[in-house]
């Protein structure tokens, strides 16, 4: 009886085993599907070492599949001609802005069934949710370029202004440093712009409202905030700004004549005191300008809280892609820290190869897991203590970073704005009436398109 | 002697049997032949697409019914309204109607004085001219617009510092949404080159007899330009009104390009043209039903200038041929 009972037990372990392994093998294939035939990219061909290098990694992820990346970039007109000839792309890469307006009107499909939400954790939470509407996930983002305050150590020095004046959160003092930086000739030319508040560009708006903290958007991107109080204090404040310092006719005219990526920056001419930009930036002045010296400093609420602003491209699936798995399985490869990492290796030894060497300011990306990765084991040290500094700020900055709310108006959300602040620039409206009619104009475009 | 008596009053052949009759000639075949490959351009690129949009302009078409996700639905009237309403549509119009009233009759004057100085000067001379005024229309619109941000940048473009030389304090062209079309302008008019051939080649069509009875008369070189000379070439000044008023209303790349393509997305709407609101609404926005009716729109305009510049200037435009009887 003891033997049967024994021999019972093992016969059950052995089917149990073989149970556990056959219930394995099939939920493995439930996961892992075999990825095969052709995935058509839109809006990433071929670009730099880090994009090629990128795009490599993905590719040596999808053995079997084979790749066709086209279109150097994205563009509307082009995709929307694609699509309406059926020649629909399996995956495509766009700027994060356009992503609203296309899911919105169900020309994208959700990635939430290929993306976990431990994945998605890895991302930013500002850019996840700029990639999000309507509560569903439509891709992953890629890059970021985080806005932290540039600063002209040479026009500091030579103004004799402290460089802790650097500043935003006391905005009288602000307007005072920006006056004391300022330099006009005999004729009344500007020959140094003190500090421009970058109200005009496409994140000038956006960061100063946050800066009195709200959003010119609701969190769902439905609904318009361009006339808040503090939409009209941020307005107010920059064209303060931009009249003691001579006015928009002579300060546009200036700044128009600065080359940004050439070798005669702004810091070699000493044109500009200090300024809100992108994160690029230190990499064009890192190379072009070494020797200039630079601070970078955060853009600070009233409150004295770092702010930054994000941006940048993010992949998307459009509905009727032939190839799901792959578009994914590739967007998931390609925005991945091993892709990231790959890339960044590259590029320092690349520029560290270069004849004369170059510096390596660090990639930027929208994975927190990627960049503190790539800081930990990529980046070194350039020797140039300005750039080190930079950098260092431009790690942490993402952590106060914020994201514009998708909204299915798409550009002609930000057009609105955009218009209304240079209607306020060129004196032609009030800033109250110009951002009444702005909101007037977003919220009718909301409208039209949700 | 006999006489024939011609009677005038019999009716002819109607013009469609004229026409028809003309396929039993060869030359009306071979003739016909080399433009089909221009009616099937007419037919497949501008009358079909003008099909299509005055439907869509009845309609909702936008980048669902792009992509195929929901059908395209009509809307009556729905677009036209909206775009009577919309005070971008009023601010392009009235844009796009001053920088009109600015560009073309400088620009009628400015190469009718070139063409005239060009008949004046010798042959060899008349050619190096003719070369060096003609290039400015010949370069790419895109490459103006650029171009106007460098040279009229305020205190720090070449026209600001030339004209400091001479005493003049010259205006922010490109900021001040007063002189953002006149800017626009100076730069159309300096591209007069193609205008200015097709008056010089009506000048030189002008007969020699008519300027020696004139002066036999007594009549000085003023009295003889307006009396002679512009009567005289009254149908190519005619042509070029039209085709220049047709350009301002479509004026679209030199002001894109300078006033739109920054990419800050930071627009002026002193430069805010109809044709550059028509692009937005249709490729920036996708509203391509709006769109659509913005475009009959403007060809009902173009069409209504066209017909009210013929049945004005009639009493002042000479065709020879009427003369001639």
């Amino acid at each position: 009886m003891e033997g049967r009972n024994k021999r019972l037990s093992i016969l059950l372990v052995v089917a149990a085993a073989i149970a556990a392994v056959v219930a394995g093998t099939a939920g493995a294939r439930t996961h892992v599907h075999a990825l095969s035939g052709t995935l058509d990219i839109y809006g990433y061909g071929p670009g730099d070492d880090v994009q090629e290098n990128r795009a490599a990694y993905a590719a040596a992820q999808l053995q079997g599949v084979t790749i066709k990346r086209e279109a150097p970039s994205f563009d509307d007109q082009a995709f929307l001609t694609r699509l309406a000839s059926g020649d629909i792309p399996d995956l495509v890469r766009m700027p994060r802005p356009s992503l609203a307006l296309y899911a919105a009107k169900g020309v994208l499909q959700p990635v939430n069934s290929c993306v976990t939400p431990a994945l998605a954790k890895q991302y930013r939470a500002g850019a996840i949710k700029a990639m999000s509407y309507s509560g569903k996930l439509y891709g992953l983002p890629e890059f970021t370029n985080q806005v932290t305050l540039v600063v002209n150590v040479q026009a500091f020095q030579e103004a004799g202004v402290p460089l802790a004046q650097a500043q935003t959160k006391n905005l009288k003092q602000l307007l005072a440093t920006a006056k004391k930086l300022t330099k006009f000739d005999s004729s009344g030319n500007l020959t140094r712009i003190g500090f421009d508040p970058k109200i005009d560009s496409g994140f000038g708006f956006p960061m100063w409202v946050k800066y009195f903290g709200k959003n010119i958007i609701s969190a769902n991107g439905l609904k318009a905030q361009i006339n808040t109080p503090a939409a009209v204090k941020a307005l107010t404040f920059a064209l303060q700004v931009i009249n003691v310092e001579g006015g928009w006719n002579k300060f546009v005219a200036y700044r128009n004549t600065f080359d940004f990526f050439g070798a005669q920056t702004p810091l070699v001419k000493d044109q500009l005191g200090f300024w809100p930009m992108e994160s690029f930036i230190y990499n064009v002045f890192a190379n072009n300008s070494p020797k200039q010296h630079i601070a970078a400093r955060y853009f600070q609420n009233q409150k004295g809280g770092p702010i930054t602003f994000f941006s940048g491209n993010g992949w998307a699936i459009p509905k009727g892609s032939k190839n799901f798995d792959a578009a994914c399985a590739y967007m998931k490869a390609v925005t991945s820290v091993d892709a990231w990492d790959i890339a960044g290796a590259k590029r320092l030894a690349a520029r560290r190869a270069a004849n004369p060497p170059q510096a390596f300011t660090g990639l930027y990306t929208a994975n927190a897991v990627a960049d503190k990765k790539l800081y930990e084991d990529v980046y070194h040290a350039t020797g140039n203590p300005d750039y080190d500094d930079a950098v260092k700020f431009l790690v942490n900055a993402p952590k106060y970073g914020f994201e514009l709310p998708p909204t299915p108006a798409g550009a002609q959300f930000a057009n609105a704005y955009s218009s209304a602040i240079q209607r306020v620039l060129t004196r032609q409206q009030t800033v109250k009436a110009a951002l009444a009619q702005a909101q007037k104009e977003a919220q009718a475009a909301i409208n039209a398109n949700k | 002697m006999s006489s024939v008596t011609v009677n005038n009053t019999a009716p002819g052949p109607s013009r469609a049997r004229r026409w028809l009759s003309g396929f039993r000639e060869r030359e009306t075949w071979t003739a016909y032949l080399f433009i089909v490959p221009w009616i099937f351009g007419f037919l497949v690129f501008t009358l079909g697409p003008m099909i299509y949009s005055a439907y869509y302009s009845f309609t909702n078409y936008g980048v669902q019914q792009i992509a195929g996700i929901s059908p395209t639905k009509t809307v009556g009237f729905d677009n036209y309204k909206q775009l009577y309403n919309d005070h971008n549509v009023r601010v392009a119009l009235r844009n796009t109607f001053e920088y009109g009233l600015m560009m073309v009759p400088t620009k009628l004057i400015v190469a009718l004085l070139l063409a005239v100085m060009l008949m004046r000067i010798g042959q060899r001379l008349g050619g190096v001219f003719r070369t060096i005024f003609y290039l400015p229309h010949v370069t790419p619109p895109v490459a103006v617009g650029v171009l106007v941000l460098y040279l009229f940048n305020g205190p720090y473009g070449i026209v600001n510092k030339a004209l400091s030389h001479i005493g003049i304090n010259g205006p922010f062209w490109t900021t001040d949404p007063n002189w953002i079309k006149p800017t626009i302008a100076i730069m159309d008019v300096w591209a007069c080159g193609g205008t200015m051939v097709i008056l010089l080649a009506a000048l030189y069509g002008v007969p020699r007899h008519l300027y020696e009875a004139a002066a036999m008369d007594g009549a000085s070189k003023i009295r003889q330009f307006f009396n002679v000379t512009l009567p005289m070439i009254s149908p190519a000044l005619f042509f070029c009104f039209i085709i220049l008023t047709l350009a301002a209303l479509n004026q679209f790349t030199v002001a894109y390009t300078s006033f739109f393509n920054s990419g800050s997305g930071a627009t002026n709407e002193a430069a805010l043209f109809y044709a550059i609101y028509l692009f937005q609404q249709a490729f920036k926005y996708f509203n391509m039903g709006f769109a659509s009716a913005m475009a009959w729109v403007l060809f009902a305009i173009s069409m209504l200038i066209t017909g009210i510049n013929i049945f004005a200037t009639k009493r002042f435009v000479f065709y020879q041929s009427d003369a001639r009887g």
